[in-house]
């Protein structure tokens, strides 16, 4: 089914807007009503709205080894509730914001120098955890889910979520700082 | 440090089941309406990561098992998804003849990252990248770079120029043909690319 909507969509079928929303509408409006709970119904449409538009834009940089569609799609959502929340002096377009491509603002706060270095000792750092911590880490930081969200998705308490995520998180850091020295905030 | 592999799970189900069995189900609230713990470099550090090079594959399996978040539509709002869709679906439709799409497609068909074509014709990634999505110009490149980056990434002029000029190679009678109607900039990259008004 992903396959027949994506070369819809490459082939500029007049179709495949529909097609595509008809698959994955109800689950990105979803999607980002629980990352977003706060924003009202026309925000968050005005959001998804973008987000398939730039999905659309952008698909030949959809690479079905590396996620699903569904997956890819949310990430569009995800970076638009990002935008959102930064204001409207930094809600930059869409179309600059690639979930993939690490396309977002580079990190500053301690030195864009050293970025990259901490960055990839990070992903060094999650991928070394064991895979049901890994998948708490990409509820939180990928997903962006709220941890009481994560909590009623594993039938755990927010408490052992948050704690378990604390505990994961210094961890992290200190494998990271331990690496480099290089005094993550 | 941990590796993970001493845990090596069956499948995503086993995943979900051991994050599940650390700990007897419980009551969930939703507590306060921001109950993350706010960690700033760690949010912006995961934001720039693909989440392919985080996690297992078996892991992005159980995420999205447990990513069901479904919502019924209204019409209205249908509607103005499939217009967003649609308006991607047009513009990408109508990207395909333009240059800085050509020059990727080309690009990435050599295996080349914008940072190998940046070094190759003097200028910077970011700039490379920004062309081909059609964010800048090509004229923010000088027409010897561009001609460069055409003959770099093995495009064939003919195209290169058509679509330079906004045209397709097959509205015209013959490649001969395809000289740059657009005095100015398309004919100085013609020119840096050997072309001399028709003869190539």
């Amino acid at each position: 089914m992903d396959e027949d909507l994506i070369k819809a969509a490459k082939a500029g079928n007049e179709r495949a807007g529909a097609f595509m929303i008809s698959l994955y509408g109800p689950k990105l409006l979803g999607y980002c009503r629980t990352i977003a709970p706060d924003l009202g119904d026309v925000d968050r449409e005005l959001i998804c709205e973008q987000a398939v538009e730039t999905a659309c834009r952008k698909i030949d940089d959809y690479d079905p080894g590396k996620s699903r569609l569904h997956a890819w799609l949310r990430g569009f959502v995800r970076n638009g509730v990002r935008a959102w929340r930064r204001g409207p002096a930094s809600q930059v377009s869409p179309l600059l914001v690639d979930p993939g491509a690490g396309s977002l603002p580079p990190i500053t706060k301690t030195g864009p120098v050293q970025s990259d270095l901490r960055v990839g000792q990070l992903a060094a750092a999650v991928r070394a955890l064991p895979p049901h911590h890994q998948l708490l880490i990409a509820l939180r930081f990928t997903e962006d889910l709220p941890t009481y969200e994560i909590a009623s998705r594993l039938g755990i308490s927010d408490a052992a979520v948050r704690q378990r995520l604390s505990r994961l998180i210094r961890q992290l850091r200190t494998q990271v700082e331990g690496q480099g020295d290089l005094g993550v905030a | 440090m941990t590796n993970h592999h001493d845990f090596e799970p069956i499948s995503a189900e086993d995943i979900i089941a051991h994050a599940r069995s650390t700990e007897p189900s419980a009551m969930t609230s939703p507590g306060s309406p921001d109950n993350r713990e706010p960690d700033g470099w760690m949010e912006a550090a995961f934001a720039t990561l693909p989440a392919s090079e985080m996690f297992d594959p078996a892991v992005l399996a159980a995420v999205e098992l447990l990513m069901n978040d479904c919502e019924s539509v209204t019409v209205k709002a249908r509607q103005r998804l499939v217009e967003g869709a649609d308006r991607g679906v047009r513009w990408r439709h109508r990207l395909d003849n333009h240059l800085g799409n050509l020059l990727r497609k080309h690009r990435c068909a050599r295996q080349l990252a914008p940072s190998d074509i940046a070094a190759r014709i003097g200028t910077t990634a970011p700039l490379i990248a920004e062309i081909e999505t059609g964010a800048k110009p090509v004229q923010s490149l000088t027409p010897e770079q561009v001609a460069a980056w055409i003959r770099h990434v093995s495009l064939e002029p003919t195209v290169a120029l058509a679509a330079l000029r906004g045209t397709h190679p097959s509205d015209n009678a013959s490649a001969s043909d395809a000289r740059p109607s657009n005095e100015g900039f398309t004919c100085d990259v013609a020119v840096a690319l050997g072309w001399s008004f028709g003869r190539h």
